[in-house]
């Protein structure tokens, strides 16, 4: 039979799995987009605890909706309640023994006695608790982690900041590490990391502004400023532009970051992330915001200009001419990561006389038997670099070193034994990986990656002159560039002279007296004009 | 618009054409002098800067000035016709230079059609972003050619610039006075003077960068000279190619001529952007016109007309010095018409 059915099914062309064709769902009427009340009125809270009950459940699908706990109990003189929050979310002892409890144990209320306040003020055990009056605040404060009581015979709900889920600790950077300053990293709790940044900035004038973000989501955040050094036109128009976000679900900050930046066709990216407290603080006592969202360890720094993109967080706590000399490298490393294959192109295709001669003879012999042009041999190199990268990305660590090895051996030796590529075009693609590498931001590695294939074609096919005529098109397409109404190539390029900004040199610190003029903060002075006042003292 | 921008934009104009052709124009008047029709030049630049510098760094351009509709087409198109023609002078010479020193096997038009290209899209950045990479890339271009001048130290010979006057003094001290067009670059602060932040700071803009560029162009010159004798420099259509032939890296380094024309296409970018933007602000505010970036593209058109038909060396020479006479009348007649405007204005108030 078993055969038979399998014969049959070979010219049925039946598929695996019992001819499942998904189908089309027949309605959508009751799909929550979060944006049916903004128009119409928001649904109250009853006096009737039954209808409350009724309609809790059918909102959160319960008990469908297994995690969703609904604890029905009495009050004394049989008052009925009823407490519902969602298991994992909460610290389930704060439950018991701070709401139910207590309410439970109440004892009569008298008539001198409102239960309405009497509840509030005299029960519940709990720091942060509130009064809600419409369904979309409670099921709000119950999806954030929060636990709902209701009670009969009142119009109200009461909201238990209860929140209890597990998170990460607080750990070391790992994109952003430095050997000097502050180990710590943002985690995914938004109270933690805007507790981290108020840890370091210890003013009452750091404003965190709540925001919600998500129709559906209502994912919390916080947008921090110091209100008496950040530009409000720069406040309102972050404030803008994430009051102007209307998507259904907001997962993590980099959400945030693609929608509220200018254009999202642009190669250089133009909001810096860190998951750094220590650089996010410094941000803001320049005159920047910081936006935090919840369950995302990374905070955005607006506005951003490209040097501080190029700048590590070590920059800042090293001795200026260390700082300097690993900048220089930087520089060099970005330079390389770009422009170096365009360049070895252009060189071996059209400038050979730049080449010594010896080298010269060199690189020809050793591309002697290689049937690809220069120009395919780079590009499949650069290609198969870059499935190695991705695929590092994605390994275990465990078998990480076996790419390694694969990578090193297979795409090394192997290739130039075989005579696919020229062992200088292994040279070229590993100085220029490298150089990737070393780009402190990794969505400017991103950038470069992008360019790099540019310049290829432009050393390819024009030389140094379509390479520098790419070089000046970019740099005249950055120098074009704003980030929330900043311009993204900072005016003072190579030295700050005095202001707290990102420039190519690194500034001793005592030479930072003011703030970045082009962020117009409110106070510009940072600290007066001589800083090391010891200096002037008589011992 | 800072005063360091334009700085870097006066150097710039005047470099371009240091190391274009011009070095050979001063060369072939004043011989082994040249070098010193250099200083003069720019003492004589410095004078007349200081004299039209009220023109040079008003608050508003001369076509905005002008309040008869009349005379502001006049003066408009007279500016316009100042601008193009220093524009077109550089940039005739640069796809034949890219050609010979980078690009010997490549068509010219496919050299012209890219660089068109690229001019065109640098133009519609603007001129803000071309004043902020001028000062990013003009030091570096300075510190490197600079750097590499100490290289010519070696191929130099002092005996070249004797005898020190050359082909005469008068020769070098007053004819040499028709080689100020060098500077007639800085007719364009007419139109990116206004932008500065304050009058003062354009004026002082106007005049460090005279006292730079002639700086920079009496050092070039010298080096020029000392390096490739009287009638042998006379032969020389692009000096920096010809110099860059000469420096010496040692027996594991090769030649980097291709280098010095690298750096001279970043900066003849800037340059042509400049340009461009001067030129399409001036006729916008000529004939109150709004498409900015249509009047763009035509005047990108008609200078890559102008880049195909000029093909010869001899040529181009030759159109170049009546060019540079054109641009140089234009500026005078432009500062009289000034003057004129402004004694009208104050007959007008009183």
């Amino acid at each position: 039979m078993k055969v038979f059915d399998k014969i049959k099914n070979f010219f049925l062309y039946n598929t695996e799995d019992g001819g499942f064709v998904l189908r089309e769902n027949a309605s959508a009427a009751s799909y929550d987009s979060g944006r049916e009340h903004e128009s119409g009125e928001i649904p109250a809270i009853s006096g009737d605890i039954e209808k409350n009950y009724a309609y809790m459940k059918e909102r959160f699908s319960y008990p469908e909706n297994n995690d969703i706990v609904i604890k029905q109990f009495e009050m004394a003189r049989g008052t009925k309640c009823f407490c519902m929050f969602i298991d994992g979310m909460v610290k389930t002892d704060y439950v018991n023994d701070g709401i139910i409890k207590p309410m439970q144990e109440l004892t009569l209320f008298d008539e001198e006695y409102r239960i309405d306040e009497s509840i509030m003020k005299r029960f519940i055990s709990h720091s942060q608790a509130q009064t809600l009056i419409d369904f979309d605040s409670v099921c709000e404060e119950i999806n954030f982690g929060s636990a709902a009581v209701f009670v009969d015979g009142l119009e109200m709900c009461f909201s238990m900041d209860v929140r209890g889920w597990e998170h990460r600790s607080i750990d070391k950077p790992e994109k952003e590490q430095s050997i000097y300053g502050p180990q710590e990293a943002f985690g995914e709790m938004l109270r933690t990391n805007s507790a981290l940044i108020r840890k370091i900035v210890k003013t009452e004038k750091l404003i965190c502004e709540a925001v919600k973000i998500g129709d559906v989501s209502k994912t919390r955040g916080v947008l921090m400023y110091i209100k008496d050094v950040a530009n409000d036109s720069l406040i309102d128009e972050i404030r803008r532009r994430i009051n102007g976000i209307s998507m259904e679900y907001v997962i993590a900050i980099e959400d945030v970051a693609l929608m509220i930046e200018e254009s999202s066709y642009t190669v250089t990216n133009r909001i810096f992330t860190t998951e750094r407290p220590d650089r996010a603080a410094r941000a803001l006592t320049r005159g920047k915001a910081v936006l935090l969202l919840n369950g995302s360890p990374n905070a955005l720094v607006l506005p951003t200009t490209a040097l501080e993109m190029m700048s590590s967080p070590s920059d800042t706590y090293m001795r200026v001419d260390f700082a300097n000399m690993a900048r220089l490298i930087r520089f060099a490393a970005c330079f390389f990561s770009c422009l170096l294959p365009g360049m070895y192109l252009a060189a071996t295709l059209f400038h050979h006389e730049i080449i010594p001669t010896y080298l010269l003879y060199s690189i020809s012999a050793s591309r002697e038997n290689v049937p690809f042009s220069s120009f395919i041999e780079l590009i499949l190199m650069d290609f198969a670099f870059e499935m190695i990268r991705e695929a590092g990305l994605r390994m275990p660590a465990a078998i990480g070193s076996t790419l390694g090895i694969v990578g090193g051996l297979i795409l090394g030796q192997a290739a130039v034994n075989a005579k696919i590529v020229s062992p200088i075009t292994i040279i070229i693609i590993a100085v220029t990986g490298i150089g990737s590498f070393a780009v402190t931001d990794y969505s400017l590695g991103w950038s470069f990656r992008i360019l790099r294939i540019m310049f290829i074609l432009l050393g390819s096919t024009l030389g140094f002159f379509g390479i520098a005529l790419g070089i000046v098109i970019y740099a005249l397409y950055v120098a074009n560039m704003r980030s929330f109404g900043v311009p993204f190539l900072p005016e003072r390029f190579f030295i700050s002279k005095g202001r707290a900004e990102s420039a190519a040199v690194v500034s001793p610190l005592w030479k930072s007296e003011r703030r970045p003029k082009f962020l117009a903060a409110k106070h510009e002075r940072l600290e007066p004009k001589i800083s090391r006042k010891w200096r002037r003292s008589k011992r | 618009m800072s005063r360091k921008e334009l700085i870097c934009i006066t150097v710039n104009a005047v470099m371009l054409k240091m190391m274009m052709v011009y070095p050979r124009f001063i060369a072939e008047n004043s011989g082994s002098a040249a070098w010193m029709t250099c200083i003069i030049v720019t003492l004589a630049a410095l004078a007349l800067a200081f004299c039209s510098g009220d023109f040079l760094c008003g608050e508003k351009c001369i076509a905005d000035l002008a309040k008869n509709g009349g005379v502001r087409i006049a003066a408009g198109t007279l500016l316009t016709v100042a601008l193009a023609a220093n524009l077109i002078n550089t940039a005739c010479f640069f796809p034949i230079s890219v050609k010979t020193v980078m690009l010997q096997f490549s068509d010219i038009n496919l050299i012209i059609a890219a660089l068109i290209t690229a001019v065109l899209i640098a133009s519609y950045a603007g001129v803000k972003a071309s004043a902020r990479i001028h000062t990013i890339f003009m030091p570096i271009a300075v510190a490197i050619i600079i750097a590499a001048s100490l290289l010519l130290f070696k191929p130099a010979e002092f005996n070249n610039i004797t005898p020190l006057f050359g082909e005469g003094v008068r020769k070098v001290f007053l004819d040499g006075l028709f080689f100020v067009s060098l500077f007639n670059d800085i007719i364009v602060l007419n139109v990116l003077g206004s932008r500065c932040e304050s009058k003062a700071e354009a004026r002082s803009a106007l005049l460090w960068g005279v006292i730079i560029s002639g700086a920079l162009a009496a050092a070039f010159m010298i080096m020029y000279a000392m390096v490739y004798p009287y009638p042998v420099v006379k032969s020389n259509v692009l000096p920096m190619y010809s110099l860059s032939k000469n420096m010496r890296f040692g027996t594991y380094f090769g030649r980097f001529e291709a280098l010095f024309e690298f750096i001279i296409t970043l900066l003849f970018v800037l340059y042509a952007c400049v340009y461009v933007n001067a030129i399409a602000e001036t006729v916008q505010k000529t004939f109150y016109l709004k498409c900015r970036n249509i009047i763009i593209t035509l005047i990108v058109a008609g200078l890559c007309v102008f880049l195909v038909l000029m093909d010869s060396e001899a040529l181009l020479v030759k159109l170049s010095r009546r060019l540079y006479l054109a641009a140089l009348g234009a500026w005078a007649a432009l500062s009289a018409a000034y003057v004129g405007m402004r004694k009208t204005e104050k007959k007008r108030k009183q």
